[in-house]
């Protein structure tokens, strides 16, 4: 249910490209594995292997923003140097706030290339 | 014989928070908990029943935030003692009823839920007489 409201949140954002929704750590990291992404929107507990886990095993990490119902988290999220931390159930002021932080720091990172949209994808 | 009333009323701050005057996004989701979700949670009978206090406490943690999607924010916050109690090892009677207690009220919630959806379905589609048999 959170991930369908993430979805439709993704889907209305004016910037955002959806480029796909994973259902696993596993689905991620092939699909990370094939293609570029710019922003993931990452459940930290997710079956199997959690967030976290799939972070330490790629080889590029695109900007992350974190999505996780438990504020525990917020140490290990720090050092993972994410974008930004949503708790569940994210209201779209938040997510908005979330976004623009991440469009921000692209533009930052990007100053002197020729601007895009950001694409991403969420599990 | 009357029936019980529910026992909580929606926590429509919290609805007007996530949705703003979105109807229509507010009854996707609606839609979603009492088609998916509850039926779903009956899972968490088999967890208690088996005395899978950690599948219970999983169980609980995954839900809690559906709950308060649907404006169930006491009901949310009961699937978290479960979670913790759960989590703490407490008495296997105490976590069983508490989870029997949130289950029954989760139960009684389901009219007043169903009816809220009709009501944003409504709203939504201002045409449609009956928008969900």
């Amino acid at each position: 249910m959170a991930r369908k409201s993430l979805q439709r949140l993704c889907e209305q954002h004016e910037v955002l490209d959806l480029l796909a929704v994973c259902e696993s750590a596993r689905e991620a990291h092939e699909l990370l594995a094939a293609q570029e992404v710019d922003l993931i929107l990452l459940d930290v507990e997710m079956p199997e292997q959690s967030g976290f886990e799939l972070l330490a095993q790629l080889a590029f990490v695109p900007q992350v923003v974190l999505i996780t119902s438990k504020t525990e988290y917020a140490f290990d999220a720090f050092q993972y140097q994410v974008t930004d931390y949503l708790q569940k159930p994210i209201t779209p002021p938040r997510f908005k706030l979330a976004i623009e932080k991440v469009l921000d720091l692209h533009r930052r990172k990007n100053a002197v290339q020729r601007p895009s949209g950001t694409k991403s994808t969420s599990n | 014989m009357f029936p019980n009333p529910p026992p909580y009323t929606l926590d429509r701050d919290r609805l007007s928070d996530l949705y703003g005057g979105d109807a229509a996004y507010a009854a996707d989701l609606f839609a979603t908990f009492l088609e998916i979700v509850w039926p779903e949670m009956a899972l968490m009978e088999t967890h208690v029943a088996r005395q899978n206090w950690l599948e219970l406490g999983r169980a609980a943690h995954k839900y809690k935030p559906s709950l308060g999607m649907v404006g169930l924010s006491e009901l949310e916050a009961q699937l978290l003692r479960i979670e913790v109690a759960a989590k703490n090892s407490l008495q296997p009677e105490q976590i069983e009823a508490l989870y029997r207690q949130c289950a029954l009220e989760i139960a009684q919630m389901i009219p007043t839920l169903r009816a809220e959806l009709q009501r944003l379905l409504l709203q939504a589609n201002p045409g449609s007489a009956n928008p969900r048999p």
